[in-house]
């Protein structure tokens, strides 16, 4: 593979690439405790609403037809200046005071020479209104909702 | 099935370098994936899994490659993965952190009655490796592989390795299931034939 081009990396550049794609991760954004539409399924093709019965299909069939999820992975930018790291095991998410969600992912985007690209990115599992634009607080610091993925260069001021 | 509180996943300034970020917007990159891999094989193996999983196997037909999670019966996700249709066995990746191995094994392992399917645990005779970036396809060619199509199909060659290419949006592009030669590193082989899937039925 890398004779034929490609750049040999560890898992963390997979994972930073999940994180920018807005993929949901075993142990991160997923427990038994998410439903699938909160884990972007119906964004990322996860789910099929028309096959047919199976395990767990009722409550995922009635939230598409009938209802919303009440929370959902979005994204975080953080503010670059300064270039501080979100702080380690707090992953709350805080808007105008009121908790409403908790951090699920990280990732350091490293400088490449493209402007925005050395800071902080995350994922958040957070109430529903809290809209693409908002800024928060997520884990101490101050961060900016976004859509998923993430757009690349990362341009938008936090 | 073991339950673990969710924690933040992070990647670490120095983790991820540049040259890296750029591989993975401009180029190709690869990288071994710790992943779990856990089969139903049998005249009822995909009966079996759609039964199971929250996406489709059965419209996309032989060949297919798609994402999707197995649930509790209230419908919270208790592992997710990437199921490949290949004949009668359904090869579901899952992920090697959190569980995922053990949760699928013990889903399949209650679900899914022997005479219908056989479940076996694939992950220490595979090894299991993802490109992503916009050049992977070319890359994979260009490196012997007989690449799939279409996005979500899969092909096998005869000596076994899978070749699926991942459905649009995903973080990667190809994965590859190669058979894990004992205490080496799985080597690239040149191209041979492999067996086509059939055309996309969806």
């Amino acid at each position: 593979m890398e004779a034929a081009g490609a750049v040999a990396a560890g898992p963390a550049a997979l994972e930073l690439s999940r994180i920018l794609a807005g993929w949901p991760r075993l142990g991160a954004e997923v427990d038994e405790r998410t439903i699938p539409q909160e884990a972007r399924f119906d964004e990322i093709g996860g789910v099929s609403y028309t096959k047919g019965c199976y395990t767990g299909q009722e409550t995922v069939a009635r939230l598409h037809f009938r209802g919303h999820v009440n929370r959902q992975v979005r994204g975080l930018l953080f503010d670059p200046e300064p270039p501080a790291a979100p702080a380690d095991g707090w992953s709350v998410v805080t808007y105008v005071d009121r908790d409403v969600g908790r951090v699920t992912s990280l990732a350091f985007v490293p400088e490449t020479g493209v402007a925005g690209a050395g800071r902080w990115i995350g994922l958040a599992l957070i109430r529903r209104e809290v809209e693409p634009g908002s800024l928060v607080r997520a884990a101490g610091r101050d961060a900016r909702v976004v859509e998923l993925p993430f757009v690349f260069p990362i341009a938008a001021p936090a | 099935m073991t339950e673990e509180l969710p924690q933040v996943a992070r990647v670490e300034p120095g983790e991820v370098t540049p040259a890296l970020v750029t591989a993975l917007y401009t180029g190709a990159l690869v990288s071994r994936v710790e992943a779990g891999v856990v089969a139903l094989t049998g005249p009822g193996a995909i009966t079996s899994f759609q039964g199971l999983l929250t996406n489709d196997v059965e419209l996309p037909g032989d060949g297919s490659f798609v994402y999707g999670a197995l649930l509790t019966p209230k419908g919270m996700i208790v592992v997710d993965g990437w199921a490949a249709r290949l004949g009668a066995t359904v090869s579901f990746t899952v992920p090697a952190s959190g569980g995922g191995r053990e949760r699928a094994l013990a889903i399949f392992t209650r679900s899914v009655p022997p005479r219908l399917a056989r479940v076996s645990d694939r992950s220490a005779e595979v090894a299991v490796y993802r490109l992503g970036g916009p050049s992977a396809l070319a890359v994979a060619v260009a490196a012997g592989l007989e690449v799939p199509p279409a996005a979500g199909r899969v092909l096998v060659g005869p000596d076994g390795t899978e070749t699926a290419r991942a459905t649009e949006g995903a973080p990667f592009v190809i994965q590859v299931t190669a058979p894990a030669a004992p205490c080496s590193p799985p080597a690239w082989r040149p191209p041979a034939p492999s067996r086509p899937a059939p055309p996309h039925s969806s």
